[in-house]
């Protein structure tokens, strides 16, 4: 997060055009940080000797809740779910909302060295691991020169 | 080994914003406070933490303190991504003059910490009566 500094010695159309100019020069993203944007969960990947192992930070679901999917190249985690405050909120009085629980799409690539077939996931403490195997290289093999 | 993770088309990769520090930095544990009639339930979000590694206690006399001490894992591998931290904590809420604090009850399910803050009967809103005139 940036902070625009305030110089009260200048006019207040001076400091505006400053500030608009460091808008204008910036993505969204650069100053929001991309991931706040989008609301996504957050993830840590982790690359062992066989396998990738994804953890995504998702608190507050159960197990049934996550749809996991390959499609060709890209591993989808997908989570359709009300948190069941929209109703209950107008008899609720919010005195601080930090955070919630709701819908939300992350895609990963997987590239080459990744097999698709053994893919495993496991829900534990709001954290969704996600083991991909490596393919596992054929040895290789000697040709017969007859 | 490339993640697509539905990032904003103009941020050309994530390389780009490894000087950046994740919002995750700024509030590792977020929180929701939700007041009903009886009660406050204050939900804090701790995700990857053990139920024995919380700690949640009233200081004080109507401090309430949270507190998390993570064990440490040995992870045997490289981490190619790192979008969040499980580190240790402690967060304090003043409960004022409203809470009962010898009534207190926590929960932990799925990543979320549950605290039951009761009122003090005296705080507790009474719904609207009618009385019979005789």
């Amino acid at each position: 997060m940036n902070l625009i500094k305030v110089n009260s010695f200048l006019p207040v159309h001076a400091q505006m055009s400053d500030a608009i100019e460091v808008l204008l020069n910036r993505s969204v993203a650069e100053i929001v940080g991309s991931d706040v944007v989008n609301g996504l969960p957050r993830a840590n990947v982790i690359e062992k000797e066989d396998a990738f192992q994804i953890d995504l930070a998702v608190p507050g679901f159960e197990r049934s809740d996550f749809k996991v999917d390959v499609d060709k190249d890209l591993l989808t985690v997908k989570v359709e779910k009300d948190d069941g405050r929209t109703d209950e909120a107008k008899r609720l009085s919010w005195k601080r909302r930090e955070f919630s629980y709701t819908s939300f799409t992350r895609e990963f690539k997987l590239d080459k060295q990744m097999n698709r077939e053994g893919i495993m996931a496991h829900y534990e403490n709001g954290i969704l691991s996600l083991q991909i195997p490596k393919e596992i290289k054929e040895a290789t093999r000697a040709i017969e020169v007859l | 080994m490339q993640f697509i993770a539905a990032r904003p088309k103009h941020v050309k990769s994530f390389q780009m914003q490894k000087n950046r520090k994740p919002q995750v930095e700024n509030n590792p544990t977020p929180v929701n406070i939700l007041e009903f009639d009886d009660y406050f339930d204050l939900e804090m979000a701790l995700p990857g933490f053990k139920k024995e590694e919380l700690n949640v206690e009233i200081k004080e006399g109507d401090q309430l303190t949270i507190s998390g001490k993570p064990e440490q894992v040995t992870m045997d591998g490289t981490i190619r991504r790192r979008e969040f931290k499980i580190t240790s904590f402690e967060r304090h809420f003043p409960l004022g003059k409203t809470i009962d604090s010898s009534n207190l009850e926590a929960r932990f399910d799925n990543g979320i910490l549950q605290v039951r803050l009761v009122k003090r009967e005296e705080a507790k809103k009474v719904s609207p009566r009618t009385i019979e005139v005789f």
